[in-house]
């Protein structure tokens, strides 16, 4: 999994946002909360599912089940507008 | 066809442009020497993104000219947002919305309800921030009525508007801020340093200008309402 260079993270007036960068990348800005950062962090250093659901589990009471669902998730939203290639 | 060139100073920078636009820069132009902040040039023009569009060439070249300098203004701390500006008791209230929505017929409605309220640009404002603070400015991209005056006054607000059945206003959060004004301005980039210019930005007018949204009838009442708003949210910040 590699995240797309045509979507830009940035922190604006104490949020954090993607950006799409480029002429043809779907049009739209999406906030990230918490645990979106925090996954995206763990895709902009290359680490693949298992490595995102430890993320998670380090930092939230939340069993590897639950975690693994959000990962899931956030991995199926990315895809589907192109911010993540296979 | 080369056209010989104009020396202008738009938002307090040196803009060069073609000759051909001297009526609609007339208010701009000035006599600068040396190296232009900004040059407008006619090779740039892109007529491709024109074909099939039946677009007159005069159209063209307002799109194309508005586009270049909104383009580079980014460049110089300031981006363009598509609004109409009035100024009234010396601070700038700029209002925002798609095409049709009704801008300029709420901008009317300040001049005719307060003395001396008067629209100075009515599609492009340029906004800038120097030594920390955020002024509207005054372009010769002005939209189809005219209005176009050479003006620099400090930015009270912004405020994007709805039509409804009922006028009320509210505040805008961070992100629903961050996510107006970005489509009412220039937000496709192919350079990531040109996006990291643009969202620079972005963050220091969200933290330091107050956002609104107005939902409102055609009315009296409704500039009433964004006034009043608008004017205690910048007492309050002291802008």
């Amino acid at each position: 999994m590699k995240l797309s260079e045509q979507f830009v993270l940035r922190q604006v007036a104490g949020e954090y946002y993607v950006f799409p960068l480029g002429e043809d990348t779907p049009e739209g800005i999406f906030a990230l909360n918490e645990t979106g950062l925090l996954l995206w962090q763990g895709l902009e250093a290359g680490e693949d599912r298992d490595a995102l659901v430890a993320r998670l589990t380090a930092e939230y009471a939340v069993s590897s089940e639950l975690a693994a669902a959000d990962v899931e998730k956030f991995i199926a939203k990315l895809t589907a507008i192109g911010c993540l290639e296979e | 066809m080369k056209t010989g060139k104009l020396h202008c100073t738009i938002a307090e920078l040196k803009v060069s442009v073609p000759a051909t636009l001297a009526a609609r820069c007339a208010e701009y132009l000035d006599d600068w020497e040396g190296e232009a902040d900004i040059e407008i040039l006619e090779e740039r023009y892109r007529e491709d993104l024109y074909e099939g569009l039946n677009a007159t060439k005069e159209e063209i070249e307002y799109q194309e000219t508005g586009r270049q300098f909104c383009f580079f203004l980014m460049r110089h701390h300031g981006f363009y947002l598509h609004a109409s500006a009035v100024e009234y008791q010396g601070r700038a209230y700029l209002f925002s919305a798609p095409c049709g929505t009704g801008k300029s017929t709420h901008t009317r409605l300040w001049e005719a309800h307060f003395d001396g309220a008067q629209v100075f640009n009515d599609d492009k404002p340029a906004l800038r921030r120097l030594d920390g603070r955020w002024y509207a400015y005054g372009t010769p991209w002005c939209g189809k009525d005219g209005i176009n005056q050479n003006r620099k006054v400090p930015l009270a607000g912004i405020c994007f508007l709805r039509r409804g059945e009922e006028n009320a206003i509210r505040p805008l959060n961070g992100q629903e801020a961050v996510q107006q004004i970005m489509t009412q301005t220039f937000h496709r980039f192919k350079r990531r340093e040109r996006l990291e210019d643009m969202l620079t930005m972005l963050d220091e007018i969200v933290r330091e200008i107050p956002v609104y949204e107005l939902t409102c009838r055609p009315d009296e009442a409704a500039a009433e309402l964004s006034y009043q708003t608008m004017r205690q949210g910048a007492e309050e910040r002291d802008l």
